[in-house]
């Protein structure tokens, strides 16, 4: 029978082995968050809603319809290829051109300037909920993100 | 040695000499010192809100908000840039520099063109005081008089020729009546139905084929506003 003074020894013993064993965890853990080039995407490259990174939009097996829900001037300068104009600012004009290129099955990815604008969103909410189209997607970070995607 | 030491944005900082973590306060402190004496003239917007919430008419085009700010920093302030994270809004400030204790505003204005709902704008001031950059929210609720659901109907081709509807529904409190659709071409059936009148209407659309494409646009005309009676926008489709 063990005297109540090497229980308490060997409660010790298990305690510090635990502690070792939490600090050795911890160690790993902020060694992989500070040192892993491949660590999980911080809270800010996380998908919002309905979002889509440009490499499964890429990996697509039918080919995008890409939207681009910026003025005109800006889609003047600068645009994906084959990308097609569909603004708030002249949505019953140009939404004519976009159904005439959309298939069932062909997914439509909207995109804006970059991560910090609501356009996309906003027109392909519109997509989806007003004209019931299916496949809908948001490019994350939008047309900057498409351009660091051709480095 | 003071009792407290205040920095630029408000933190107040307790006396710490004789504690145990006297290094990290006494840091502290001394940084406070440091930016306090080698920049002591920043300028500083202060601003009278930094958000706006907007309800425009259901007629109106445009809808603006103004940001009004005043330099209470002791130097002159620049505004380097003003932008909005939408095209669809134009922002700017009446002028560039900005002397102390001089207000002034930035103003937003949207162009509502077909938008509907809830439209979130955030633009962003950018100064040359050394402050972050400053982000103004413009909220703008535009009125939804008819909700048209959906604004595309579509078969796919070589699909049963059944009926599909369009439902519009008023959202405001004063009725409108829906007075007639007329449609582009002739490859649809297309009935207009007074389900409740002044609030409910349905459009029937019945395909005359479903065997090759078809794309037809819809005019839904409406009474609503009497001056100016607007005319909304359906599609129809084989695909």
């Amino acid at each position: 029978m063990s005297s109540s003074s090497e229980l308490l020894n060997r409660g010790g013993v298990q305690a510090w082995r635990l502690l070792a064993i939490v600090s050795a965890a911890a160690l790993l853990a902020a060694a992989n968050f500070v040192f892993n080039p491949n660590r999980p995407a911080a809270a800010e490259d996380a998908l919002q809603e309905g979002e889509i990174r440009l490499k499964d939009a890429a990996a697509s097996r039918s080919p995008v319809l890409w939207i681009d829900a910026r003025p005109q001037s800006e889609f003047d300068r600068g645009h994906v290829p084959g990308a097609m104009l569909l603004n708030e600012d002249h949505w019953d004009d140009l939404l004519p051109a976009v159904l005439e290129a959309w298939m069932p099955g062909r997914p439509l990815v909207v995109y804006c300037g970059s991560e910090g604008c609501r356009a996309s969103h906003q027109v392909a909410e519109r997509l989806r909920v007003e004209a019931g189209l299916p496949d809908v997607h948001v490019l994350k970070g939008g047309w900057e993100a498409w351009l660091a995607g051709q480095h | 040695m003071p009792d407290d030491i205040s920095s630029t944005d408000g933190m107040r900082f307790a006396p710490g000499w004789a504690h145990p973590r006297g290094g990290l306060c006494r840091g502290a402190v001394v940084a406070v010192l440091i930016l306090g004496f080698t920049q002591p003239g920043w300028g500083m917007l202060a601003w009278e809100a930094r958000e706006a919430s907007l309800y425009p008419g259901p007629l109106e085009e445009s809808a603006s908000a103004s940001f009004r700010f005043k330099n209470t920093g002791d130097k002159s302030v620049e505004i380097s840039d003003v932008k909005s994270s939408c095209g669809c809004t134009a922002a700017q400030s009446g002028k560039r520099i900005y002397a102390p204790g001089e207000s002034g505003e930035v103003t937003a204005t949207l162009n509502i063109g077909n938008r509907q709902g809830l439209q979130v704008t955030a633009i962003t001031v950018t100064t040359n005081d050394g402050e972050k950059p400053v982000t103004l929210i413009m909220k703008t609720l535009i009125p939804e008089v008819l909700r048209i659901r959906p604004t595309v109907v579509w078969w796919p081709r070589g699909a049963a020729p059944d009926s599909k509807a369009i439902n519009v529904l008023v959202q405001q409190d004063d009725p409108v009546r829906v007075v007639g659709v007329e449609s582009s071409g002739d490859a649809f059936d297309v009935r207009l139905e007074e389900v409740v009148a002044g609030r409910h209407y349905r459009v029937n659309l019945t395909p005359a084929s479903t065997a090759g494409p078809a794309t037809v646009r819809l005019k839904i005309r409406t009474d609503t506003p009497k001056d100016k009676p607007r005319t909304y926008e359906a599609h129809v489709l084989v695909k």
